[in-house]
């Protein structure tokens, strides 16, 4: 059997523009991220964190607050991840700190995703002034830098809780977002099926919604993910920094109260080693869940991986523009006699 | 021409903009903790000073708001920042002015190896698929998902404390006072590395991605295609064709997101106690230093607004097409 | 036949649009220069041209998805002005629109199911859900694809290209129109489905007593297809008449460049007689007098000065050619001989 491998193959179940006629199982597209395994992976170490929110503080083994004389401890069965210097438990501290976490990086990642949308999909779908003006106030958004600005404002709120962190995060971070869909929203409003719809008489508020948005869907849930990213960090940064307020525990406090005490050079790993873990954990899983998009959405990127592994079995070295064909076992063509007639030349 | 005559307006406009911003901030604050401070260095400051201040935070109820602005600009102009509580009576415009070049390099290094190294994986990984190549992605990724601090702080216990091959903390030894001496930079670079470490290694995984897509999608184009045809030699072709057309979204997205390489900077100069301004913006921070928080705010803003300029001008002399755009 | 059949179902009288370039310069691109167009019920006009020509211009005209500069739009006899609001959902209940690429007119992400139901929804908004159901059932019978039920669930990638312009022709009829103004609706197709669609098309306007406008830039098809034929050339109709005579006995040099340039098994030598010259011209500066005249070979001194009215030709047919003047008879002699522009025309 030949195998024609193609470096920039697209799975043929996926695959929107072309005549073949599918079975009823690959139609629907959202099943498609789901065979994707880097977002699955993702989801699944997003979901454990989510849970861990929800239901932290009834699971926490101690009040993270409580202060003990049992300082300093390293990771043992009563405490799994140690002790801080006052004798709290950092497991503890960890569990509910998801909580804060979680929030604000949901929250604001809604926010500013809801913000983009509306000023993104506006601007590339009513052109001239207000396209321009949108677009100026939203370059001018992108080019200052988020984080200072987001410390300099928070810095300046004399007390500042999750939510309101969440909505600066948000108010700085909607940007990047608007920008790309803006993008997309001008190439699509030239496309013909909006101008057949229009032709056929649908109103402009069901084109924008029904036609348009829809296909605007993975980029949203795209930029989402990433300004969830974006919160979350930030957040974190905020907190180590000494910015927000102490009252709320958070895995960047829990780096703050470590790095005040000098975890570090007192060699208290467990103090400052899992709640970074953690964020890490989070960010990646959120990552995972955007390369599954991305490639999704792009055909091209979709195999890349998979076509690695089988490449190498076969070893065969993937070239840019080539289609390697392995030659194998690869049967004697039949040869079939010549039954074309020729009309005759006049 | 046109297109660098927009370019400039609309930078000219965010500067503005940002300039305003930070004018009304503190105008923002609730209560009045500017006063208490004033009053709390009352004795110490020059009427000059002390004026300054009041235009800085509005707290002259004789002046109206656009005497206070029109004032603003024009201390500005002067580079009159205000006096720095925290480093008192020192003003904001000298503290800045001398950890702004400890941010400069650091960011500059930083950022030119971090885009280098990832631009050439990515070059790497996008053309050649199925490699171990393919492996240096996820730990990437990993690591960009790691804030800049928290791997500022492995960094240090590891290679500090743990191991110690570099210095903990500080842009330089010490015992040396800042001169060109050969000493002097050399302990200068030697105290960067860690930092410098840091930074590449968390964004390094953004510059690879986008390489790689845009390899992706480019090296399938005709005119790849076309080159290898014609017999050139691949790593012409790689450079030449591909890598040339893949980087210009990379170049733009350079621009755009040294913003978050400046944050990320300053988060680790924190970390390191490196003497930039993102330290300098800490210990403001601490002290509730307004003055100070806002002259670094600005000067961060507005060298973000410079490179980005001077980026999009690259951009647009490297690629014909962006010059067209009226 | 009715007294309705003798008002054109439309008209227009000196249709116009120029489109504004660049910002507030005051150059116009004179995409379409004052056609004067009839269309009766029962009856395919085409309009024929390159590209460029401005036939895909007046489609867009006549759909009123653009306004319009000049010129008069007269739907059953009255004029209309109707870009938005329920002016315009009304007459679009009248006029309904046939884009070119039936890849691209149909939203990748909605099933046959809801295009159609949408047409039907938007035009028989007092429908129940029994009727709306035999409705749609019916429109993909009428549009023969059948059974209806197979088709219903698809999406446009899962439809070939004649399938997927047939479900863009249902959708127009869900309208119940008077009036297809299809826009090159075979151009994109495979040559072997053209004829398929070309004759669906003949079958609904006799079962509708629809009136077709065929837009085009194959004469040939126009020939086949059409009753009335008009040719476009830089934004003007140059000839219009009986297709059969059109295409028979071009008057226009024009029109005989299109004829002749279709490729004739029959004549394997090339007749390069007075071979084309040059490109279409830029509509931003217009040539003065004709606009043909830069690539005509039986330009006159005439021809470089003044535009060319409209001149009767034969039964039905007219062209806009200084050589059909009353008085040109003698200058022509002196230019090209006696003979010469007749034979052009055979």
């Amino acid at each position: 059997m030949s195998i024609q491998v193609d470096p920039v193959s697209i799975d043929p179940a996926l695959v929107v523009d072309s005549d073949v006629q599918l079975t009823k199982k690959h139609r629907r597209t959202t099943l498609g991220i789901m065979r994707n395994r880097k977002a699955v992976v993702g989801m699944v170490i997003l979901g454990f964190f989510v849970l861990i929110a929800i239901i932290g503080p009834w699971i926490a083994p101690y009040d993270p607050s409580k202060v003990t004389p049992d300082s300093l401890l390293p990771p043992s069965p009563e405490h799994w991840l140690g002790t801080t210097g006052t004798g709290q438990d950092v497991l503890s501290q960890l569990i509910v700190g998801t909580q804060g976490v979680m929030v604000v990086g949901l929250v604001a990642g809604i926010i500013a995703t809801a913000i983009s949308v509306v000023i993104g999909v506006v601007s590339g779908f009513i052109g001239g002034i207000g396209d321009e003006v949108l677009s100026l106030i939203s370059n001018v958004f992108l080019v200052v830098p988020a984080l200072p600005l987001i410390i300099i404002i928070s810095g300046l709120l004399p007390s500042a809780g999750g939510l309101t962190i969440a909505l600066v995060i948000a108010v700085t971070g909607w940007a990047w977002g608007s920008r790309v869909l803006r993008a997309q929203t001008l190439s699509l409003r030239k496309r013909d099926f909006v101008e057949a719809a229009r032709a056929n008489g649908e109103p402009l508020w069901r084109i924008v919604f029904f036609e348009i948005m829809p296909n605007l869907t993975a980029i949203i849930a795209s930029g989402f993910i990433g300004t969830v990213i974006f919160a979350v960090l930030s957040e974190v940064t905020l907190a180590f920094i000494g910015v927000t307020s102490i009252s709320t525990w958070n895995w960047g406090t829990v780096l703050f109260w470590a790095q005040s005490s000098q975890a570090l050079v007192q060699g208290a790993w467990w103090w400052f080693v899992p709640a970074g873990l953690c964020i890490a954990a989070v960010g990646t899983s959120l990552t995972l869940i955007n390369f599954g998009i991305d490639e999704f959405v792009n055909p091209r990127l979709r195999n890349t991986a998979a076509s690695a592994g089988i490449l190498r079995k076969k070893k065969i070295r993937a070239r840019i523009g080539f289609t390697p064909i392995y030659r194998g076992d690869a049967p004697t063509p039949v040869r079939r006699a010549a039954t074309v007639t020729r009309k005759d030349q006049p | 021409m046109k297109f660098l005559g927009r370019r400039i307006a609309f930078y000219l406009f965010t500067a503005w903009a940002a300039v305003t911003l930070n004018f009304f901030i503190p105008r923002l604050l609730p209560g009045d903790p500017v006063q208490s401070l004033i009053n709390k260095y009352q004795g110490r400051l020059s009427t000059d000073s002390i004026k300054s201040l009041y235009v800085l935070f509005g707290l002259d109820k004789h002046t109206t708001l656009w005497q206070d602005y029109v004032s603003y600009w024009s201390n500005l102009f002067h580079g009159d920042f205000g006096i720095s509580f925290t480093f008192f009576p020192t003003p904001v415009a000298e503290v800045v002015a001398q950890s702004l070049p400890w941010t400069l390099m650091l960011v500059g290094i930083s950022t030119v190896l971090g885009f280098i190294l990832g631009t050439l994986a990515g070059v790497g990984l996008g053309w050649r698929r199925g490699t171990w190549l393919d492996g240096l992605l996820p730990v990437a990724n990993f690591f960009s998902a790691i804030p800049y601090f928290w791997l500022g702080l492995i960094a240090i216990a590891v290679f500090a404390v743990a191991i110690p091959v570099f210095p903990a903390s500080g842009g330089y030894d010490g015992g040396l006072t800042p001169s060109f001496s050969l000493e002097f930079i050399g302990s200068a670079i030697y105290h960067a590395a860690l930092p410098a470490i840091t930074i590449v290694l968390s964004s390094v995984a953004g510059w690879i991605l986008g390489m790689r897509n845009m390899m992706v999608t480019v090296s399938s184009e005709d005119y790849v295609t076309v080159a290898q045809a014609k017999g050139l030699p691949e790593r012409k072709v790689m450079f030449g064709y591909a890598a040339r057309n893949a980087i210009l979204p990379s170049l733009s997205g350079f621009a755009l997101s040294l913003g978050f390489i400046v944050g990320g900077t300053l988060v680790t100069e924190m970390v390191f106690s490196y003497p930039g301004i993102g330290y300098v913006l800490f210990q403001a921070i601490g002290s509730k230093d307004y003055p100070l928080m806002q002259g670094v705010f600005l000067i961060i803003t507005l060298s973000v607004l410079v490179a980005n300029m001077v980026a999009d001008f690259a951009y647009a002399f490297l690629d014909p097409r962006t010059r067209q755009e009226a | 036949m009715t007294p309705h059949d003798e008002i054109p179902v439309l008209q227009t009288i000196g249709l116009t649009k120029h489109f504004p370039v660049g910002r507030g310069r005051k150059k116009y691109v004179h995409a379409v220069d004052g056609i004067d167009l009839t269309l009766m019920r029962g009856k395919v006009v085409a309009l024929v041209g390159e590209s460029g020509s401005g036939k895909s211009t007046v489609a867009r005209l006549l759909a009123q998805l653009l306004p319009i500069t000049a010129g008069e739009i007269l739907l059953d006899g009255t004029p209309v002005k109707a870009t938005h609001g329920r002016k315009f959902r009304r007459y679009v209940r009248n006029v309904q629109m046939i884009l070119q690429d039936p890849f691209a007119s149909l939203n990748p992400i909605h099933t046959v199911g809801y295009v159609l139901g949408r047409s039907i929804r938007i035009h028989h908004p007092r429908a129940g859900k029994a009727e709306r159901e035999e409705l749609l059932k019916s429109l993909l019978t009428r549009v023969n694809l059948t059974p209806p039920e197979r088709y219903i669930a698809k999406f446009p990638h899962e439809l070939s290209g004649g399938q997927r312009q047939r479900v863009a022709i249902a959708r127009a009829l869900g309208a119940t129109p008077q009036v297809l103004l299809a826009d090159e609706p075979v151009s994109m197709l495979d040559v072997s489905i053209r004829i398929g669609v070309l004759n669906l098309l003949q079958e609904l306007k006799d079962a509708f007593h629809l009136g077709i406008l065929y837009i085009t830039h194959d004469i040939a098809s126009a020939r086949y297809f059409a009753d009335t034929t008009m040719v476009m050339y830089a934004g003007q109709v140059i000839e219009r008449g009986p297709s059969e005579a059109v295409t028979q006995r071009p008057a226009h040099p024009y029109t005989q460049l299109l004829i002749a340039s279709a490729p004739d098994p029959d004549q394997l030598t090339g007749r390069e007689e007075r071979p084309a010259q040059g490109e279409p011209p830029s509509l931003i500066d217009p040539p003065a007098g004709c606009r043909f005249h830069p690539r005509c070979p039986f330009a006159m001194e005439r021809c470089l000065t003044t535009q060319p009215p409209t001149f009767a030709v034969g039964d039905g047919q007219d062209a806009a050619c200084w050589l059909y003047a009353d008085d040109a008879t003698a200058e022509r002699e002196a230019a090209f001989g006696p003979a010469e522009v007749e034979e052009a025309r055979a």
